[in-house]
């Protein structure tokens, strides 16, 4: 019995690995997580043969991108935004009027579409995020809405419905991203970076402030995190990495217009947090790259497609409230169980050796 | 001595009922005060006030010599005043670990872009923090749950993890609302232990509390409410004798039956 | 000019004024956010239209079938968004919604395919000369219709016991239980009436429009703008709210081109979410940081 209080007090001392997660074994895992994921983006850019199964790649990293920027603000700090393809816009338009108006160099121009979309989101975020729930989900779309329908009409500005072509521009200076695989590289490289700050931000002080805010804000005010603060900082997360992605994809595509840009764009984002699962920014990453290859997988069916999207989403929501990282999760948890209680047994067969020595 | 907390003239009014009536009351520095009465006499509304997680009609609320009005309770506790909830409102969904941490966000000391490029800065300050979380765990006697996800905790816990949770914004003044609701008598004892030892001469507590014979081991002051009234103040054993607590909790108690 | 203007507006704001006052209905009795509510509007005009289309049908017949079919897919809808999902977060239950949206306006597409059909009206379409000014009997008739749908929903909340019941349970479903209200019921019979009501709405506006899959995205879009406009906690002030922004509408865009029109509903939407969350004739809401 006191050899069992004991070792229960050493536990507590130092932590088992598995429960740890800022224990060493886990910390040089999630060291090579990023190196090997680096490897990976640019092995997936060089590496792919098929031009069109390299676009799909790239799509997909731009998913990602946006998808862990909406995780911050929706899984880590439990706002509903609606609106995330506005911020798409902002980034993708602002790239494509610097570029073919101005003739600046893409970095640049991307540059600002992000901070522009930031700008936005800080906008639109200050007043906004005094909104609870529901309030939050429908000022997003109305804004939303209102980007969708300015693109479309104010002609003199974004081209109208015909959009804007021929977004070509060195990235700097005559540094030029021509080839599918050299843009592939480029938005991997991106996408790798964009999951690595969503990483850090979540494990941080930033991060626990945002998740307390999800789960208790009357708690979280009384412990003095300042609500509106760590709300405006996740949106503006949001806001900007939602830039990034559509800067890069205007770069990508070389053209721009405003059907992209719609609700259904905000809605797939969204779908895929929850899809992925909204517990943790890997979830987004999962449920972005799926989601993005599902209807390439799916075109034999393709009238068949959304309608199995829509299901899918369906079942999800009501039956994996968790998502696809939750069930992998579960999957870790059983088969850790599984060893868990096979070391247990070792131990007091060893006990049991013991005994009969002594 | 000064007052640490000080209640001059306090009412609460929720539409056309009076929930505190010009109610008086303070705490001395380093002591520590019980606030009793039948359900319903306006404690937890006081807590509240004194948190300013509420707003309130009339009446000045002074802690450390500052008057409370004007602030959210966001800036309440970055001024060093913590609380815990009748209710448990713990973050469910975090580990034991990172509750504790919440509670340093202010104090962090490190800023955004120092977290994603992780400098040494940010590098000490989260293992500062996470070290302190640790020893508050370790006062509060629940160091083994860190690593768990606070909401599967039990019961008795959780609440030991909302007081360790309210001494990381290292309080000059601690509200603690009905700590040992739900508690059976030996985790009581053990709660009574820990609020005796966090007590310091720059710690001063409002502790909510129906259990009598916690109260009398934790506090030196009692005041006792009724319907929004301070109807007795005095030491532990003197309310226990005061003719109107008498009533006051018989005729609750009547009620209750 | 303006008579006319301010009739197609009341025309086209009733349109609003049902699909606002069915929103705010689930959303007050189930607390559910219906974001597949432009695919009920699509599902009446679309059952209305293939049922008139037969020959020897009488037109009436036909828009009861719509509105029929609409509410019985609304009481589908209700057993898998929000019977699974009462006690789970909001955003579930909205993206929930938004997924039973896809899978309808898909089912559509496979069901009627990509070519636009049409509905006549149920009233021949003259114009009337009032003071003047020359008004169609089509709008008078939709302005009509949908102001007696929308009173006879107020009546039937504020009159009868299975009204008042409906209002307990939005007050508090818990409460209203422990009452004895078969608080599961009321909430189908929400989603039924609420999913007739925007059916009816895609009668009505059928023989405006050509018929496709996308008929009620915009108008479920300005309803959601005239519940924020109006209110959330208010049906008559949405419906009011709903009636005003299609006249602001219709006059706004003889001044600023129609294809501005648009934008006015959502920048008022915005304006108001952001200056006075709780609408012209609601409560507060904000939330104090």
């Amino acid at each position: 019995m006191s050899n069992l209080t004991t070792q229960s007090s050493e536990r507590a001392l130092t932590p088992a690995p598995r429960m740890q997660p800022n224990g060493t074994v886990s910390r040089v895992a999630s060291w090579l997580i990023w190196p090997a994921l680096l490897v990976l983006a640019v092995g997936l850019g060089l590496g792919i043969d098929n031009n069109y199964w390299l676009q799909v790649t790239v799509n997909a990293e731009i998913m990602v991108i946006a998808t862990v920027g909406l995780y911050v603000t929706f899984g880590l700090s439990g706002q509903v935004s609606l609106g995330q393809a506005a911020f798409f816009a902002i980034g993708g338009y602002s790239v494509g009027l610097l570029v073919t108006k101005l003739s600046m160099d893409f970095g640049l121009a991307m540059v600002i579409g992000v901070l522009l979309s930031a700008i936005v989101g800080l906008a639109l975020g200050i007043p906004a995020l005094r909104l609870k729930g529901h309030y939050l989900a429908l000022a997003t779309l109305g804004f939303g809405q209102v980007v969708a329908l300015i693109l479309v009409n104010w002609t003199w500005l974004s081209g109208g419905a015909t959009g804007v072509s021929g977004i070509t521009a060195p990235l700097f200076g005559s540094f030029e991203l021509v080839t599918v695989s050299d843009w592939a590289v480029f938005i991997g490289i991106f996408a790798v970076l964009a999951i690595f700050v969503v990483h850090r931000v979540k494990n941080s002080s930033y991060g626990r402030a945002m998740q307390a805010v999800r789960d208790s804000d009357v708690a979280a005010a009384a412990m003095g995190v300042s609500l509106s603060a760590v709300k405006v900082l996740a949106f503006v997360i949001g806001a900007a990495f939602a830039g990034l992605a559509g800067a890069l994809n205007a770069g990508f595509t070389t053209y721009i217009s405003p059907g992209t840009y719609n609700l259904a764009l905000s809605v797939s984002l969204l779908a895929m947090v929850v899809v992925g699962g909204a517990t943790s920014h890997w979830g987004a990453v999962i449920g972005a790259v799926l989601l993005t290859f599902l209807p390439e997988l799916l075109r034999p069916i393709q009238d068949y497609y959304l309608l199995l999207y829509g299901v899918l989403l369906l079942i999800m929501v009501a039956f994996v409230p968790g998502g696809i990282w939750g069930v992998i999760l579960g999957i870790g948890r059983y088969v850790g169980r599984l060893t868990g209680i096979r070391r247990r047994r070792e131990k007091t067969e060893l006990d049991l050796l013991k005994g009969e020595e002594s | 001595m000064t007052a640490a907390i000080s209640v001059t003239g306090l009412t609460r009014r929720f539409g056309g009922v009076v929930a505190l009536d010009n109610v008086d009351l303070s705490v001395e520095q380093g002591t520590t005060r019980a606030l009793i009465g039948p359900n319903g006499s306006g404690k937890s509304t006081l807590i509240n006030c004194v948190s300013a997680v509420d707003q309130w009609d009339g009446g000045t609320i002074t802690l450390n010599g500052e008057e409370l009005a004007g602030k959210n309770s966001a800036k309440a506790a970055r001024r060093g005043i913590a609380r815990t909830f009748q209710t448990l409102r713990l973050f469910d969904d975090m580990t034991v670990l990172d509750n504790i941490m919440v509670a340093m966000h202010h104090s962090r000391g490190y800023g955004f872009l120092s977290a994603v490029i992780q400098l040494p800065t940010y590098r000490a300050a989260e293992k500062r923090m996470r070290e302190e979380a640790f020893e508050l765990l370790e006062l509060a006697g629940v160091a083994r749950d860190a690593n768990r996800t606070a909401g599967t905790l039990p019961y008795g816990h959780r609440r030991l993890v909302e007081i360790a949770r309210a001494l990381a914004l290292k309080p000059t003044v601690l509200l603690l609302d009905e700590p040992a609701a739900g508690m059976n008598d030996a985790e009581t004892v053990q709660l009574a232990e820990l609020v005796q030892r966090i007590g310091r001469d720059d710690l001063s507590i409002l502790v909510v509390e129906h259990n009598m014979d916690f109260v009398a081991s934790v506090a030196s002051q009692v005041t006792v409410l009724d319907n929004g009234h301070v109807i007795a103040e005095g030491t532990p054993a003197e309310v226990r004798e005061h003719p109107e607590v008498l009533r006051a909790y018989l005729g609750a108690s009547e009620e209750e039956l | 000019m303006i008579i006319q203007s301010v009739v197609s507006g009341l025309a086209v704001g009733g349109i609003y004024a049902l699909l606002a006052v069915a929103f705010l209905l689930t959303y007050r009795v189930a607390g559910v956010l219906n974001f597949a509510q432009a695919e009920f509007v699509m599902i009446g005009a679309f059952v209305a239209s293939s049922v008139a289309a037969v020959a020897g049908v009488p037109l009436v017949a036909a828009a009861l079938l719509g509105i029929g079919a609409a509410a019985v897919v609304g009481v589908l809808m209700e057993r898998v968004t929000y019977r699974p999902l009462r006690n789970a977060p909001h955003a579930s239950m909205i993206i929930s919604t938004v997924a039973v949206g896809i899978i309808l306006q898909q089912a559509a597409h496979l069901i009627w395919g990509p070519n636009p059909r049409s509905l006549p009206s149920l009233v021949p379409n003259v114009s009337l000369d009032i003071l003047g000014s020359r008004v169609s009997t089509v709008s008078l008739f939709i302005f009509v219709v949908s102001i007696v749908l929308i009173i006879g929903v107020t009546l039937l909340l504020s009159r009868t016991r299975l009204g008042r019941q409906m209002q307990a349970t939005a007050v508090d479903a818990d409460t209203a239980q422990l009452m004895g209200i078969r608080t599961g019921q009321i909430v189908v019979i929400a989603f039924a009436i609420s999913t007739a009501l925007t059916g009816a709405a895609g009668v009505l506006v059928a023989p405006m429009f050509s018929v496709t899959v996308h008929v009620g995205m915009l108008i479920a879009l300005k309803a959601f703008a005239a519940c924020v406009i109006g209110g959330f906690g208010n049906l008559p002030g949405a419906a009011v709210a709903a009636f005003g922004l299609g006249i602001v509408e219709n006059l706004g865009g003889s001044f600023i081109g129609s294809d501005s029109k648009d934008l006015l509903a959502f920048a008022l939407m915005i304006g108001f979410l952001l200056l006075r969350p709780q609408g012209i004739f609601g409560a507060k809401v904000g939330e104090k940081l």
